[in-house]
């Protein structure tokens, strides 16, 4: 059988073993799919975080705790700008606001009697609103808190010698509910009676923690707002007997810190006790240093300072300041590893003084003096003068200080370098102090002393700024 | 005794010399014959003529009605006592008038006599036994279609009415009662002369010893007369409306009138659904015609009463059973099911059928294996002898059992809660302006719809729609995978795929929902397509069908499922279109004239384009005004699932899948089903499938799709579905011809490797399942907003409640409560909501400021809570304490706050326009399902015997007085496998009991 031309050409072909189509098919489809699914990568939902944005602020409450009725309410705008503010008298029953016309740094005095009061500046007039209660007849003062949402007070008393009262004045029409948790020597106190305590709008709650949860030894308490806000100050008043106690607003610190500096230590001051309290849940180990106007150095002879978590330890410094080196101290700076809260009491001839842990204050600081009272300053010797401190770089700063009528008393530039306080006396009649600055971080105090005792007048951050938060509708 | 047979003719040419040459061979002849033809155009008159002579046939128009024609030959009959009347295609067997005449004699009280009219040509079949009428107009005979003659029936009785062919009457009584009403021209004057008889006392019986052979012609409705013009039915039905009005009592005419128009319009849907539209609207112009028209049921009635001297109660026995049209719409209802559910499962076999019939030789049905232990073993037994059967049992209660935490009021994932009731559905599909964030008139999913109307059918009951189908997702996908891949092994092989092969690869497929982390993540859209899907690709297996008109439905079916599942998950038609576009490539290529039929290429384009029609009312808002890139969004909350490649090839569609080995399996599997060559080009075509949905998903990926708050992407759960469907597909076609290749030793190990794989991905899966612990389903959602908020909100659309979340530092988003909350349909509306920059701002400065002018804002948006989610920050809370205008509320817990807005929400804060648009597409809409339902439907065939009669008769026939029958009285198709014509063995009764003779 002979083959045909064509049957042979078939079967060389075939000879060949080319694959047909259908093998070609069955490679190519996985691979062209696999490089197809390849190229498919996933989308997780990306979490942004959207910071808000910075503006001027365009309110600012304070409120000044109740006294007695002698007392002053001081009332300025520390940018030496005209002002406007609205003051409300906080009580049972509504009561009207009272608009206020803050001229151009002057210090605007209203009799408010014993009522606490809260003062209300917006846009224009909001930044640079200070207000203060001055105690008639002695040198306590304070200066009215603005309204917050958590505030720490550490060195408060709860029994017989020391009993500290906490004010808590709701500016809202709302109620406000605080929960205060208090912190002992031994730990943190179980203390049903001051949780959820509700304060209804517009009004003021007082609370005696000796009444409330009688103690012994030195506490450190956590005021935090959980519904609405409140201005909260603390009134501590020491000595067991009427007549040896001494009354003193005790500035609160806004949080815990890992540096707090307390400013401002008065001369002559006895019995000096640093009280330290760690809220957190480690033991916090902390070193302690004295700044001058010369330097800031570690103290000699000081035991190493561990606070156990959750509680509050005492410090006597009588020690630590009585080296000659110390003799030019301003201030204590406490360096702990973890966030701590502190403060300073101290004697001078026999007034409780108390120097709390100075706020930053970022761009302006401001104060009310003694000079705004009133009946003016302190009959007597007084003397007044500012502490500077804290500062992380080298720079300038402006301080003003006018008197009640807003005339300026003291211009001056005053150059600030770290490490070392600085201190300037002030004039006499100073009612308001203004001290401006480049972001250097600086914190300050005035320290005031008649031969009757003294006080500390914190310096605090005039709030400049609110942030406004990014809102956008829900996303996927 | 003597008769006068009465032949009316027209056009009977092709009956009338069998009919002529039966009247002659009668065992007792005829006394006088008289035949009246009413003007055939064929050689008729020369047929009777030629027979009977000159004398004996009398010539009138086209138009006469019967009734005027039988006149006509009584005025010509000279007087004798009985009228014999015949039609020219009913030819009497040669005793006929003697049984008749014997039974006049037996009982002299009858007046009409009826003999038993057997099927022309069959001669077998019986046609009628004596008739009578139900109450919907139905003419009952009380026979089972097609049921042969036995002699099972041979009992003499008492009946309504005879049929006019073959029908005794004493001339006596015919001229007394009137003759025949000319208000029934040809159509139910037979129905109505026997009522009319028995309500004047005289008697009608039906002598089945008299045989008499009907061709029914007229039957057929093929022919038209200037009587019924095109529209037979319609003649047909109103004849049966107006039989039943006139004659009905009166006491009962209100109630009959009112029941006539509901069954009119349930007769109507039985048509539409087999697709017999005409039919349908014959059925509503025959009720108007007569309802329009109330003088002429007056005039008739009149005209009766003077005759109708019987008692009512008398002649009620003689009529149908109330009861008997509510067994015969479920018969219709059941067989319809049957007929959806048995569509297209022999594509295979027909498409064999079809070739062995080219070839020229037999065509016989393939036995199923199913049918292996006969008809005859019982269901139970039949069951519990299969072990794939019982497994597949095991593995639907195991189903059950792993989806039991969805009973309840279920949400969790990306499912929200249903709302209470399937109105709200409703409202939120059929509303322009929805009440959702502050307004929007983004068009509601499409997917709405089905849920709407599945909801509707539970009794409105929603939560209990989505348990449903999320209990009974897993198996559907059995069912419909079973279904499809036994049918897709048989294209394969005249035997089909092994039943465990098809065992394992609809169990694997059915797992998909489950394993792939779609249902525990509450994924509805992936869940239902996952379900819908293998039903689709059968329904697409019909693309290959030999018949025309069968290619045509599997386009509509196909169009119908993948408009259901595209409607939950859009990428899905993407994903049919490169298919279809690559099937449509090699068509080409393989045979470049087939594209050019359009029964080949059109059914697929329908299919692909149906959906673009049916969902117009999503499809076109989003077109017109935007986002366009919104449509690629399917169901269900965002974010979409987040696929990677890897997780497609493995089936993985959400976070908590099973291990992804399963899947992986399944994919090698996949692979090695390429390696045989002989199913090579099937295995192909389902990678070919994988591979459209690949590229689809890498396509739909890219795309970013704007949405309230930011961007999102399409989930791809749903190509995942695909592929792995697609995979298992290959793995059981190539399967079985694995099993046959391997030899010897390779061969046993093969199949051991093989069962251990297979088993293993189906058991691990099943497992996994039923463990379960891998969702987040849940029936009892935490919601942040608090209980008397909740209520509140319920109180009206302008009760709203702000949410918001984060925290000055990282931001602060808001969300808006409004009524019952988000619920399931309304998450789509809002993520394409373009964001209301006025009230973002509104509630910026409301965060920022305590100003007065911001709460106020808020009540005019329609908001009467702020609800400040856990953690609250401070600041927040501070500001809005401190705003007036606000009022402290009570939250759930400490760290969530909440305030009042002290003035009083607007009323009108968020409504909107109405839009007639709207109104338009969804009633477009509404009509294109109606339509595409219809022509999804079976196709109907009429009782069987027709086609002989039909040929050859195009004249309009008035001699031929027929039933008329509703759909019920149809055959549907696909249901006949077992009792389609001729294929019934006599005594093999296995009718419904409906269908059983009629017992009076």
């Amino acid at each position: 059988m002979t083959e045909s031309p064509t049957q042979r050409g078939r079967r060389a072909v075939q000879g060949r073993r080319r694959p047909d189509v259908t093998t070609l098919i069955a490679l190519a489809l996985p691979v062209v799919t696999a490089v197809a699914v390849g190229l498919v990568t996933p989308h997780p939902t990306p979490v942004v975080a959207h910071p808000p944005s910075e503006g001027r602020l365009v309110q600012l409450d304070r409120g000044c705790p109740p006294g007695s009725s002698d007392d002053t309410v001081a009332v300025a705008n520390a940018t030496g700008s005209a002002a406007r503010a609205t003051q409300r008298a906080l009580g049972e029953g509504p009561t009207e606001p009272t608009h206020l016309r803050l001229p151009a740094g002057a210090v605007v005095a209203t009799g408010t009697g014993a009522d606490s009061v809260v003062l209300t500046a917006q846009d224009a007039s909001a930044v640079g609103l200070v207000a203060a209660r001055f105690a008639s007849g002695s040198v306590a003062s304070v200066q009215c808190p603005v309204a917050s949402s958590e505030v720490w007070f550490t060195g408060v008393g709860a029994r017989a010698g020391q009993q500290t009262v906490l004010q808590i004045a709701n500016p809202d029409a709302g109620p406000a509910v605080v929960d205060v948790s208090v912190y002992s020597g031994k730990g943190l106190v179980d203390t049903p009676e001051v949780r959820g305590i509700r304060v209804p709008g517009r009004s003021v709650a007082s609370v005696d923690l000796a009444q409330t949860i009688p103690r012994r030894g030195e506490l450190a308490v956590q005021v935090a707002v959980s519904r609405g806000r409140a201005a909260i100050t603390a009134l501590e008043s020491a000595g067991l007997s009427e007549s040896s106690r001494t009354g003193e607003w005790l500035p609160g610190q806004a949080e815990p810190s890992t540096t707090n500096l307390l400013l401002g230590l008065p001369r002559d001051g006895e019995r000096r006790v640093l009280t330290l309290a760690n809220p957190g849940e480690s033991e916090a180990v902390v070193s302690l240093e004295l700044v001058t106007d010369s330097n800031t150095f570690e103290p000699t002879g000081l035991p190493r300072i561990r606070v156990r978590p959750g509680s509050v330890l005492r410090v006597p410094l009588a020690q630590a300041l009585s080296g000659k080196a110390a003799e030019g101290a301003t201030g204590v700076l406490v360096d702990s590893s973890v966030p701590l809260t502190a403060a300073v009491r101290s004697r001078v001839a026999g007034d409780l003084v108390l120097t709390p842990s100075a706020a930053d204050l970022g761009e302006e600081g401001a104060a009310l003096l003694p000079g705004a009272a009133a009946g003016g300053p302190p009959t007597g010797a007084a003397t007044a003068s500012l502490v500077l401190a804290g500062a992380t770089s080298a720079g300038r700063a402006t301080l003003t200080v006018r008197n009640a009528a807003g005339e300026a008393l003291l211009e001056r530039t005053i150059r600030v370098v770290p490490d070392r306080s600085l201190t300037v006396p002030l004039p006499r009649d100073g009612a308001l102090l203004d001290l401006t600055s480049a972001d250097l971080g600086i914190a300050a105090a005035v320290v005031v002393a008649t031969p009757k005792g003294a006080t500390v007048v914190p310096v605090l951050d005039v709030p400049q700024h609110s942030l406004t938060a990014q809102v956008a509708p829900a996303g996927p | 005794m003597t008769v006068t047979a009465l032949l009316v003719s027209h056009g009977g040419a092709t009956w009338l010399p069998a009919v002529l040459d039966g009247i002659a061979a009668q065992t007792r002849p005829v006394d006088h014959l008289v035949a009246v033809d009413t003007g055939s155009k064929d050689e008729s008159v020369e047929l009777i003529t030629d027979a009977w002579g000159e004398q004996a046939v009398h010539t009138t128009s086209r138009s006469t009605p019967y009734g005027e024609a039988v006149e006509i030959g009584l005025r010509a009959t000279p007087e004798t006592e009985w009228i014999w009347l015949l039609h020219d295609d009913s030819n009497p067997a040669p005793t006929a008038l003697a049984e008749l005449l014997a039974a006049a004699s037996a009982h002299p009280d009858v007046d009409i006599l009826g003999p038993k009219l057997r099927e022309w040509p069959s001669l077998k079949r019986l046609l009628e036994l004596g008739i009578t009428i139900t109450g919907t107009g139905r003419r009952e005979t009380g026979l089972e279609r097609g049921e042969y003659d036995q002699g099972q029936h041979d009992e003499q009785r008492r009946v309504l009415a005879v049929n006019t062919a073959g029908m005794l009457v004493r001339r006596s009584v015919l001229e007394e009662l009137g003759g025949f009403d000319r208000e029934l021209p040809i159509f139910g004057n037979d129905l109505d002369f026997g009522w009319r008889a028995a309500l004047a006392g005289r008697h009608t019986m039906v002598v089945p010893e008299a045989v008499v052979f009907h061709a029914e012609a007229a039957h057929r409705g093929l022919r038209r007369t200037p009587l019924t013009g095109r529209h037979t039915h319609y003649q047909e039905r109103r004849s049966a409306l107006f039989t039943l009005l006139a004659n009905s009592p009166s006491r009962l005419l209100p109630f009959r009138a009112i029941r006539l128009a509901f069954g009119t319009f349930w007769r109507m849907l039985g048509f539409l659904l087999v697709r017999s539209v005409g039919e349908a609207l014959d059925e509503l112009a025959a009720l108007l015609s007569i309802y329009a028209h109330p003088g002429q049921i007056v005039r008739a009635r009149r005209w009766r009463r003077p005759s109708a001297t019987a008692d009512p109660a008398d002649v009620k026995p003689l009529l149908a059973p109330v009861w008997l049209p509510y067994r015969q719409g479920l018969d219709f209802v059941s067989d319809l099911a049957a007929a959806a559910t048995l569509q297209a499962q022999d594509v295979a076999e027909r498409r064999r059928a079809a070739r062995i019939a080219a070839e020229g030789g037999p065509v016989r049905p393939r036995q199923h294996e199913e049918d292996e232990l006969g008809e005859e073993s019982g269901l139970l037994v039949r069951f519990l002898t299969n072990p794939v059967a019982v497994l597949l049992a095991v593995f639907v209660i195991a189903a059950l059992v792993a989806s039991r935490t969805v009973w309840g009021h279920v949400s969790g994932g990306a499912l929200a809660p249903a709302p209470e009731h399937a109105g709200d559905w409703w409202r939120t599909y059929t509303q322009h302006w929805h009440l959702l964030v502050t307004g929007t008139d983004v068009p509601a999913p499409a997917y709405l719809l089905p849920v709407a109307l599945g909801a509707s059918l539970l009794g409105g009951n929603a939560p209990l729609l989505v348990s449903l189908i999320l209990a009974l997702a897993v198996p559907a996908a059995l069912w419909g995978a079973w279904r499809f891949l036994r049918v897709a092994g048989h294209l394969r092989w005249a035997e089909g795929a092994s039943r465990w092969l098809l065992a394992w690869g609809a169990v694997s497929y059915a797992l998909i929902p489950a394993t792939s982390g779609a249902w525990g993540d509450g994924r509805l859209g992936t869940v239902v397509t996952a379900a819908v899907l293998p039903w689709l690709a059968h329904a697409a297996l019909g693309f290959a069908d030999p018949e025309p008109d069968r290619r045509w439905r599997a386009g509509w079916r196909t169009g119908l499922l993948l408009a259901l599942a595209v409607a939950f998950t859009p990428g899905l038609w993407l994903v049919a279109l490169l298919v279809g576009l690559l099937l449509a490539v090699i068509g080409v290529a393989i045979n470049p004239g087939s594209m050019r039929q359009r029964s080949v290429a059109g059914p697929p384009l329908v299919a692909i384009g149906l959906p673009l029609a049916l969902l117009l009312p999503w499809l076109g808002p989003l077109l017109v005004d935007g986002p366009v890139r919104g449509l690629l969004l399917g169901a269900g909350r965002l974010p979409s699932e987040s696929l990677s490649g890897w997780d497609l090839v493995v089936g993985r569609a959400g976070s908590q899948s099973a291990p992804m080995l399963l899947g992986a399996t399944v994919a090698v599997l996949a692979l090695v089903a390429l390696v045989p060559r002989g199913p090579r080009l099937l295995v192909a075509g389902c990678w070919i499938i994988a591979l459209a949905a690949a590229a689809t998903a890498l396509a739909v990926n890219q795309v970013r799709i704007p949405v309230l708050g930011g961007t999102a992407t399409s989930g791809l759960g749903v190509f995942a579905v695909v592929i792995q469907g697609a995979f298992i597909t290959a793995v059981v076609l190539a399967g079985e011809e694995l099993a046959h290749q391997l030899v010897g030793t390779w061969r046993r190990l093969g199949a051991v490797l093989a069962t251990v794989l297979l088993g293993a991905v189906v058991l691990v899966g099943t497992g996994w399942f039923v463990v379960g612990g891998h969702d987040s389903l849940t029936t009892s959602p935490n919601d942040v907003v608090p209980a008397y908020m909740q209520d509140s909100s319920a109180r009206g659309p302008e009760h709203g409640v702000l949410v918001l979340q984060g925290s000055v530092a990282e931001g602060l988003t808001y969300t808006i409560r409004r009524e019952d909350g988000t619920t399931l349909g309304e998450d789509e509306i809002i993520a394409l909501t373009p964001e209301d920059r006025e009230f973002t701002a509104t509630v910026r400065t409301l965060v920022s400021r305590p100003a007065a002018g911001a709460a106020a804002a808020l009540a005019e948006a329609g908001i009467d809570y702020v609800l400040l989610d856990a953690p609250a920050d401070s600041q927040v809370s501070a500001t809005l304490d401190a705003s007036v205008g606000l009022v402290q509320a009570s939250a759930q817990d400490r760290d969530t706050r909440a305030w009042q807005v002290e003035r009083e929400p607007s009323p009108t804060a968020v409504s909107g326009p109405g839009s007639w648009v709207r109104t338009v597409l969804i009633v477009v809409q509404l009509v294109l399902l109606a339509a595409a339902l219809v022509l999804c439907g079976p196709t109907r065939r009429r009782a069987p015997g027709g086609a002989g009669s039909a040929s050859g008769a195009s004249a309009p026939d008035p001699a031929r007085p027929t039933s008329e029958g509703g759909p019920e009285a149809r055959r549907v198709e696909e249901n006949a496998a077992g009792r389609d014509a001729g294929q019934r063995e006599p005594g093999a009764s296995r009718g419904t009991s409906s269908e059983k003779r009629v017992r009076r």
